[in-house]
């Protein structure tokens, strides 16, 4: 019986060492790719809280045409992003969060709704490193399975890309972006 | 004694076999070069699909008279690709020359230099140290966004809002 049990234990740990090799490896420098991804994601949703914080309050609910998103919209819209690529890397089902223009009202909460979300999304990545965001995480709308650093990378080119519009709100309304008047 | 052999066999056996089911075949993620790469040749077919796409008689349209019409948005994409292009063959680039040689023209003339500027750039998209190009990549989302709202002004729906309109 004695035998028995040695056997079984040997066996055992036989098999977690084969386990344990498997495993991957400790996470990147600090200057690895989840670095870069972070730099890009500050650097768009820096210029967004800019224009949140610059744009006049009476003008936060224009839009060029009545089938686009507000100016108040378009930044509760990348406000709401970010908790929707968080519950993608974590594989969860997406709450529905309210960033509603209706919820947020004025001009200081569209504004710290950004920036709160801006730094939850800093932080995820921050606290995920290069190993963490090196997991299989899938986008709804892509048929592959990718990384979570593809999710970011994605996250920040969406955030881009509504900068871009917010550039037009400017112009169309006589204002120049705060970045042209640097 | 018996018994624990076959124990011992018995454990080996799913110690090899285990691992085999539960890892199935998964393509490994892509490299951040990979990434980069994906996301550069996704803008620029956007990029190009509009160019083709836009009336040519809108082309010069302006939301503002500082702004840039939707004709230099696009011209402006072509010449920071040849000028990347050109810097990375080794070239010096004279940007006041640059900005003359990508003057708005004519429909047909932007969307034959957009889609040159994109070939040109491309060994540079296809180099291993692509991942300079992240702040051109963020540049041209940044325009592409721009020419939605372009798009929208002139009561016309983006590509890619109907093809997403028709899905």
């Amino acid at each position: 019986m004695r035998k028995t049990l040695l056997a079984a234990l040997v066996a055992i740990v036989c098999v977690a060492g084969t386990s344990a090799r498997t495993k991957p490896g400790p996470a990147a420098s600090a200057n690895g790719p989840a670095e870069a991804t972070l730099r890009a994601w500050n650097e768009a949703y820096g210029s967004l809280i800019e224009m949140a914080e610059d744009f006049p309050e009476d003008k936060y609910d224009y839009k060029p045409t009545p089938d686009v998103r507000s100016f108040a919209e378009q930044l509760l819209h990348v406000a709401g992003s970010p908790y929707f690529f968080i519950a993608v890397c974590k594989g969860e089902r997406r709450g529905e969060e309210d960033f509603s223009r209706e919820k947020y009202k004025t001009k200081a909460e569209v504004v710290a709704a950004l920036k709160k979300a801006a730094q939850a999304g800093a932080d995820f990545m921050r606290e995920q490193g290069d190993a963490g965001l090196n997991k299989a995480a899938r986008l709804p709308w892509e048929s592959e399975t990718h990384n979570a650093l593809w999710v970011w990378n994605v996250g920040a080119r969406h955030a881009a890309e509504h900068y871009g519009q917010l550039v037009v709100y400017y112009r169309l309304n006589g204002i120049v972006p705060p970045a042209s008047r640097r | 004694m018996r018994t624990a052999v076959r124990i011992v066999l018995l454990v080996m056996l799913i110690a090899v076999v285990l691992p085999a089911f539960a890892q199935q075949p998964q393509p490994p993620p892509p490299t951040p070069e990979e990434r980069l790469r994906r996301s550069w040749n996704d803008v620029m077919k956007k990029l190009v699909e509009m160019a083709e796409d836009f009336p040519e008689d809108k082309y010069t349209f302006k939301p503002h008279p500082e702004s840039r019409s939707f004709g230099e948005e696009l011209m402006h994409v072509a010449a920071v690709n040849t000028r990347i292009a050109r810097q990375a063959r080794g070239e010096t680039v004279d940007n006041a020359a640059l900005q003359k040689e990508f003057a708005y023209v004519s429909k047909a003339d932007t969307v034959a230099k957009l889609k040159k500027s994109v070939g040109e750039v491309q060994v540079v998209v296809d180099s291993p140290d692509c991942l300079r190009l992240i702040g051109a990549l963020e540049h041209a989302g940044e325009e592409y966004g721009k020419l939605t709202i372009h798009y929208r002004v002139n009561g016309l729906v983006p590509p890619r809002g109907r093809r997403q309109a028709e899905n």
